[in-house]
């Protein structure tokens, strides 16, 4: 069954979940098991970057593995610009993630802790981009309100924990069971703002096309077009290494 | 001048109350001026360099660049670190806040545990104390942050803060003083600094507001001393001092009526005028006491007609030589000279209508005491009996003390202008000390800031600064951190010439916080050189010789050569630029080379083939694959030495792709083979530069005076095969200017040598016409202003003597001198002509004249000394230097003027001054 690359955004959530409320808990249960049924799945995206009148424009794409409910595999290829291409990050779990750099032939374990940079510059964190593939169980959920259309969720950190954001504010559709908005708050201020639209389905699968990021502060925006999404397209679990990095054309 | 007495005197009370209240009304006027001292108001706005220097300013968020220093106790530990995060944070939260820059927010490339971290500190705070250390060793051992946000002792951090270019100077000092308040209410930092525009803006206004309230009660005291000693009546001594004060609370209740504010500078500006403007006051008063008619009316008009047009002209010779500081091209400086021409005309106003008023109420008269007539004849009678050897002596000591003058240069450098006995000092010694500057040079590069030839340019262009300039104390560039960024990541310390390579590098840092060194769009870069702004000389030195060295060395078209499918010319002339690079590079370094050997190692270097270099390098080639294939995991299912072998047998063979699987198929087997051979096939061009670089590091290491990381950036550089070489043609550019606010005073300082000849030029020129109206004759303007003349020789030759640079405050010294000389002057002249009309010779004349006159000159120069001494008192140490200079002009002027006038007078023929002075013997 082909899931959508929302379903991973609903992960993203839940990956700072330990203790649920038990409403939390019903919410976002729903939203894992609604959408994240699948083996491997490649989603084709363009991101764009606006900073300052300047907009980098990038198309990547993403092959995700779940190897069990605890452990995903990811792994990152950019294919334009030509500049960048054959840019790639692979996650075999939280401390085994790499970097190949194309230019030099050269792969860099990358550490867990950069993970809170800003993913290619762009308003995602690679955090936010691993939490796509990567559970974790560091934040608490609660159910704030509840309308005919949507759940508002309350996401918060556990004490020492590496969440950089004091909560989250997530709105999710009830239809789909899919986020339509998520607020990231630092301290007590709204810090970024991600805003779905263009519901699609791809091939069976209900998805968002265009995913926006917005700095509340107004300095930078990443818009990630969603170009289409292919579920259980029987990638191995052997594509998911470090020799598939050196391969200057991917087989799927 | 009669009449005008006259009407004084009858509507003295109207007059007093409107002087009063115009006066009060200024005060409060006075009392909310403002002090902003920003060098690039010093040039016209539309000046190219300073639009420059704003445009590149802009582009980086570098406008209103505040420094803050801060020294911990422990910098590296964890609630040192945690402060400075919180500090960076804080601060970037702050409106109108462009950037922060900071230890903790700056990109840090660091090892975790065998992984690599793009991040910055704030992310990574030490817990514990060997964490701490851990940090403190690669942060002061890094190339990036050693020196730029952590001193090279490792115990104190800067944060940059970058404020807007705002149109209104009150905003910048309202938002520099929100800073210093968050940093000193939030920082744990034992000692903390501000340095930058806005807090020498702050400073300035601090120091000024406490010099002006010290200065000027001290000089009114000095100046009400003297006068008290010398007219022993209340009279005597309070109306020039009321007239004086007055003059200054209008002056600086105009300046804020016409909504200016004061430089640093100005603060002098008060002073002046009430040193200058007290002597209308004295001959006022003075002859006002020796009129002897009883009715207050006759005495005012008598007062008037005998002095109201010498002090007229008096002030009017002062007025036009500080107007002549109009020709200076800097608008401080112009502002200067017309706001103290401005006071000298209120006191005039003041002086030749209010103190007349005031004095109307006196009746007393105070006769001249005989003995003072006596000292002054004797004087005047020595002079005209040795008038010739007087004169020799005179001018052969000015002529000695001009010998100083070639050592006067222009400086108008900030900490030169206050000195270091204050808060502006204080700072500017921290950040000189532990950071080698408080300042910065821009080197602003505009093209593709990626590209690799750019980029390298930035490195030997930061180099030859650091190493040949004891003023630079370090560099921050892209170029450095691309490099380290390079080094970190694959062990290649140098700047690729790969644009690939360069652009994989350059994604990685996406996000990082860069924005101060290079802009958007990638199409603009800077070099930050931070400079020890001590000497503006050294500054000038260095941008002089920098400027060279961009000329001499730097290609700004050039195209780029593949060495594997270069044309014999082509590779003739990449050979040529690899050899210039590696000259340029040891010359950046301050080293000396032997150009022969280089071109020769070069040469080899280039002209190798990659078989050559493979077949030399095996062993190191099989260890980095057999490493690499080890660290990725991949040996498994067979053993090292196995894969080593079979590596080992491929060179041996001749490295290609066919004996490369051969060997691992017959060592290791098919299965392992299909899953490495891709991972070893893909490092057919590492290894070729790899060999290279390892043959070049093999000839390098033999020349003398390279460290081990020189050897190793050159060797990396020489084993690329992609050259850039200079190619009028070529597609590719970039222009390189300097600028920064060191260059723009060093500008300022340049043109105000022109700017003073042209200003002194005009001021004699307009002093002698006003002599030679006065006295009908251009022969006695001309004896008028030698005097006047030889005392600025001998200002500028004390200047000399005692190292004294031109700058804001006393570039006004020559204005000065002009208007002190010739008030002393028309006095002379003005009672020569009346005395000339009742003598019976021009000695007698001269000698009655000094009699009358001589104390009054002398009282001048003594009390306008007693005020200018008070400069001494001052914090801020360009006053000190004015003090020298303006009591040395006071009393070298009157001594010059005893001295000359009554000799060169004396040499002139009756019937020419009967002529001349014709009607005053008819009278």
């Amino acid at each position: 069954m082909k899931k959508s690359f929302f379903v991973l955004l609903g992960i993203l959530v839940t990956t700072w979940i330990v203790a649920f409320s038990m409403t939390g808990q019903e919410v976002i249960n729903q939203v894992i098991n609604q959408n994240s049924d699948f083996k491997n799945q490649k989603i084709e995206m363009n991101m764009k970057i606006s900073e300052n009148g300047q907009v980098d424009s990038y198309t990547l794409f993403i092959y995700i593995y779940n190897k069990s409910t605890d452990q995903k595999y990811a792994l990152i290829r950019f294919v334009s610009p030509e500049s960048i291409k054959g840019m790639s990050f692979l996650s075999l779990g939280s401390n085994d993630e790499y970097l190949y750099m194309p230019a030099y032939h050269r792969i860099e374990r990358i550490a867990g802790s950069s993970k809170n940079s800003k993913f290619a510059g762009s308003d995602f964190t690679f955090n936010d981009l691993s939490l796509l593939y990567a559970q974790e169980q560091n934040a608490n959920y609660d159910l704030i309100s509840k309308s005919a259309t949507c759940y508002i969720l309350e996401v918060t950190s556990k004490p020492n924990t590496n969440f950089e954001y004091s909560k989250l504010i997530m709105t999710i559709e009830i239809d789909h069971m899919l986020p339509q908005k998520v607020e990231f708050y630092k301290g007590t201020s709204l810090y970024k703002t991600m805003i779905c639209k263009d519901l699609t389905n791809f091939d069976g699968h209900w998805s968002y096309k265009q995913i926006d990021m917005k700095m509340a502060d107004g300095s930078s925006e990443t818009r990630l077009e969603i170009e289409n999404i292919q579920s259980n397209i029987d990638i191995p679990e052997s594509f998911f290494s470090v020799r598939t990095l050196f391969e200057p054309n991917l087989n799927y | 001048m009669p009449k005008l007495g006259t009407w004084i005197a009858k509507h003295r009370i109207l007059i007093i109350v409107l002087f009063v209240g115009v006066t009060i009304f200024m005060g409060y006027q006075a009392m909310k001026i403002k002090i902003v001292d920003d060098i690039t108001t010093y040039v016209p706005q539309n000046n190219p360099e300073n639009l420059f220097l704003k445009n590149v300013l802009d582009n980086f968020k570098m406008n209103n660049l505040v420094l803050v220093g801060l020294e911990y106790k422990d910098l590296f530990s964890k609630s040192s670190i945690q402060n400075i995060s919180d500090l960076t944070n804080g601060l970037s939260k702050m409106k109108d806040v462009t950037s922060v820059m900071s230890l903790t927010n700056a990109p840090w490339i660091t090892n975790v545990n065998g992984s690599m971290e793009i991040s910055t500190i704030s992310k990574s705070i030490p817990q514990t104390s060997n964490q701490s250390a851990a940090l403190e060793y690669e942060v002061t051992h890094s190339p990036i942050f050693k020196g730029q946000f952590v001193s090279p002792n490792g115990k104190s951090t800067i944060i940059l803060v970058g404020l807007p270019n705002f149109t209104n100077p009150a905003s910048s000092i309202s938002i520099t003083k929100k800073i210093e308040t968050f940093i000193k209410n939030n920082s744990t930092a034992e000692k903390i600094y501000f340095s930058g525009l806005s807090p020498s803006d702050v400073y300035a206004q601090s120091i000024a507001i406490h010099n002006i309230s010290i200065l000027i009660p001290l000089a009114l005291l000095a100046i009400a001393l003297v006068l008290l000693l010398s007219f022993r009546n209340l009279i005597g001594f309070a109306l020039p001092l009321i007239s004086v004060i007055m003059s200054s609370i209008w002056v600086l209740g105009t300046i804020h009526l016409l909504g200016m504010t004061m430089t640093l500078a100005d603060v002098a500006m008060p002073i002046i005028v009430i040193a200058l403007g007290n002597a209308y006051g004295i001959y006022i008063v003075n002859k006002y006491m020796e009129e002897g008619d009883s009715d207050h009316v006759v005495r005012t008009s008598n007062t008037l007609r005998d002095i109201g047009i010498a002090i007229s002209l008096s002030a009017f010779t002062v007025i036009i030589a500080f107007l002549s500081l109009l020709t200076v091209g800097i608008d401080p400086i112009r502002y200067f000279g017309i706001f103290t021409a401005l006071g000298i005309f209120y006191a005039l106003i003041i002086n030749i209508i209010f103190t007349p008023a005031v004095s109307s109420f006196y009746c007393k008269n105070v006769s001249q005491s005989k003995g003072e007539i006596s000292f002054w004849s004797k004087i005047a009678k020595n002079i005209l009996k040795h008038r010739l050897s007087s004169m020799i002596i005179a001018i052969a000591i000015v002529a000695g003390i001009s010998i100083f003058i070639y050592k006067v240069s222009p400086d108008m450098s900030l900490n030169k202008l206050v000195g270091n006995n204050n808060s502006i000092g204080h700072s500017m010694n921290f950040f000189n000390d532990q950071f080698g500057g408080s300042d910065f040079v821009i080197v602003d590069f505009k093209g593709n800031a990626l590209d690799p030839y750019l980029l390298r340019s930035e490195i030997l262009i930061s180099n030859y600064a650091e190493n040949n300039f004891k003023v630079v104390g370090g560099s921050y560039s892209l170029a450095r951190v691309i490099q380290n960024m390079n080094d970190k990541f694959n062990g290649q310390n140098y700047i690729p010439s790969s644009d690939s390579k360069i652009q994989n590098l350059w994604f990685l840092m996406k996000g990082s916080n860069l924005s101060e060194i290079v802009n958007s769009g990638a199409t603009e870069s800077i070099v930050l050189l931070r400079v020890n702004v001590e000497s503006s000389k050294k500054i000038k030195a260095l941008q002089d010789s920098l400027t060279d060295f961009i000329n001499s060395n730097i290609y700004k078209r050039y195209s780029y050569v593949n060495l594997d499918s270069a044309s014999p010319v082509e590779v003739k002339s990449a050979i040529l630029s690899m050899e210039n690079y590696v000259t340029d590079y040891m010359k950046s370094l301050n080293l000396d080379y032997n150009s022969t050997d280089i071109d020769s190692i070069v040469s080899r270097i280039l002209l190798s083939s990659n078989e050559t270099v493979l077949s030399k390098d095996a062993t190191n080639l099989v260890n980095y694959l057999t490493d690499m294939i080890g660290s990725y995991g991949m040996i498994s299912g067979f053993s090292t030495s196995d894969l080593r072998m079979a590596l080992l047998d491929t060179f041996k063979e001749g490295y290609s792709n066919k004996t490369l699987e051969d060997n691992l198929n017959s060592k290791i087997g098919p299965d392992n083979t299909s899953m490495i051979s891709p991972v070893i096939e893909s490092q057919d061009s590492v290894l070729a530069q790899i060999a290279r670089k390892d043959y070049a590091k093999s000839l390098l290491s033999n020349v003398k005076g390279l460290s081990d990381e020189e050897v190793n950036n050159l060797s990396w550089t020489l084993s690329s095969r992609k050259i850039p070489v200079y190619d009028p043609n070529g597609s590719n550019s970039f222009d390189v200017k300097l600028t920064g606010v060191p260059i723009l005073t060093n500008y300022v300082s340049s043109i105000i040598i022109n700017d003073q000849c042209e200003s002194m030029i005009i001021s004699i020129i307009l002093v002698f016409v006003l002599l030679m109206i006065q006295t009908n004759s251009w022969l006695m303007g001309l004896i008028g202003i030698f005097p006047v003349l030889l005392t600025m020789i001998v200002n500028f030759g004390i200047m000399g003597i005692f190292g004294i640079s031109l700058n804001a405050i006393n570039i006004t010294i020559a204005s000065m001198t002009v208007g002190v000389g010739v008030d002393y002057v028309i006095q002379i002249f003005s009672r020569f002509r009346i005395e000339y009309g009742r003598s019976n010779g021009i000695s007698d004349a001269i000698i009655k004249t000094f009699s009358t006159s001589g104390k009054g000159l002398l009282l001048n120069s003594i009390s306008s000394s007693a005020g200018f001494a008070m400069f001494f008192f001052s914090t801020i140490g360009g006053l000190k230097q004015f003090a020298i200079l303006t009591i040395s002009t006071m009393i070298i002027s009157l001594v010059l003027v005893i001295i000359l006038l009554p000799s060169l007078l004396s040499f002139l023929r009756e019937d020419f001054l009967n002529k001349k002075f014709k009607k005053e013997r008819v009278k």
